[in-house]
């Protein structure tokens, strides 16, 4: 009797982890083009790591590097001034969010 | 605790950039890289229009998301001292800009080259005085990151003198960009003491923090002009 309610428990048990195990999804393997890109210098620079790093991961320069609504309240004069591509962190967050990536708004929760 | 904030009254600033010399002048930030911008946008439509001056300066954040990404790639340059004023080291400093990249204010520059306050002219100010000589923050050096550092080196006067009652109060201690404004549109010192001008200038006219989204908690308020961004 023992072990059949031993054995009960554990066809439970494994039951049960596949159907949690089916609600996580599953986690995105990390590329060759990121590892060679988080591997680099960081560097602000257009081909420097930032940038790599966000085209490794199918991140369009347009997807960033938006002429629309700019946010203007930027001490970066350039920017301020409405030249090309300023980048709005406001749209950051909307990845940046994701608890897998990191995040340099420590004030916001993930 | 003393914890140093700047007020700015958007609803008295006319813009006259007076700030952004006095700061030209006192910290010899070069055009590449400037300390302090003022920012001009209008609001409303026509004919109820009207100009908005929003002079941007460091925030000096209670949680500096450019620390945070300085720390990530191992520079540590960046800190924030027992007033909350944040600073960046030159000496550590490697230059990768993720500290500009990140910051919601885009206050982090990266200064490209050391150029003089007015080319082709004799040094100006605190460009006579010599390099070792000088505070710190004014040790300038190509490529690296700087900022407004709420006048460090005036601060450091202050605690070194044994006067930090007195910062935001005597001109010797308090930031050039405050002491110069025409409108009395900027004020400095100290939030935590209550009986301060600032903190009771910022409880009575609630005066506000721009982007709080960000959760970075500027120590920097603007009284809001209306229909200001913010």
């Amino acid at each position: 009797m023992k072990r059949l309610t031993l054995l009960a428990a554990l066809v439970l048990s494994l039951s049960a982890g596949s159907v949690l195990a089916a609600d996580v999804p599953a986690k995105k393997p990390v590329s060759a083009a990121t590892k060679a890109a988080k591997a680099m210098k960081p560097s602000l620079g257009e081909k420097g790591r930032l940038h790599a790093v966000h085209k490794a991961e199918d991140v369009e320069c347009k997807d960033c590097h938006s002429k629309d609504d700019v946010d203007p309240l930027f001490l970066r004069a350039a920017e301020s001034q409405g030249s090309q591509g300023p980048v709005d962190r406001e749209g950051c967050m909307v990845c940046h969010k994701s608890p897998k990536k990191p995040s340099w708004y420590v004030g916001v929760k993930k | 605790m003393t914890k140093l904030v700047r007020l700015i009254d958007q609803k008295r600033c006319m813009g006259c950039r007076a700030c952004i010399a006095a700061c030209a002048v006192e910290n010899h930030f070069t055009p590449d890289a400037p300390w302090n911008t003022m920012i001009e946008y209008e609001v409303g439509t026509f004919p109820k229009v009207k100009k908005i001056y929003n002079t941007m300066n460091c925030m000096h954040c209670e949680n500096p998301s450019c620390k945070a990404a300085c720390d990530s790639v191992g520079a540590m340059a960046i800190t924030k001292n027992a007033f909350g004023v944040v600073l960046i080291d030159y000496d550590k400093c490697i230059g990768c800009g993720y500290c500009a990249a990140v910051c919601p204010y885009g206050v982090p520059q990266l200064n490209t080259e050391l150029a003089p306050l007015y080319p082709g002219k004799p040094k100006q100010g605190a460009e006579n005085i010599a390099y070792a000589d000088r505070h710190p923050t004014h040790r300038k050096k190509a490529k690296v990151a700087e900022k407004c550092t709420f006048c460090a080196h005036k601060l450091d006067q202050a605690v070194a003198d044994g006067k930090v009652d007195r910062i935001g109060k005597d001109q010797a201690y308090t930031p050039s960009c405050d002491l110069v404004c025409p409108t009395q549109a900027r004020m400095f010192g100290d939030i935590d003491d209550p009986n301060s001008d600032v903190a009771k200038r910022i409880k009575a006219t609630g005066a506000k923090q721009l982007k709080p989204q960000f959760g970075n908690a500027p120590q920097v308020y603007y009284v809001l002009e209306e229909g200001a961004k913010s």
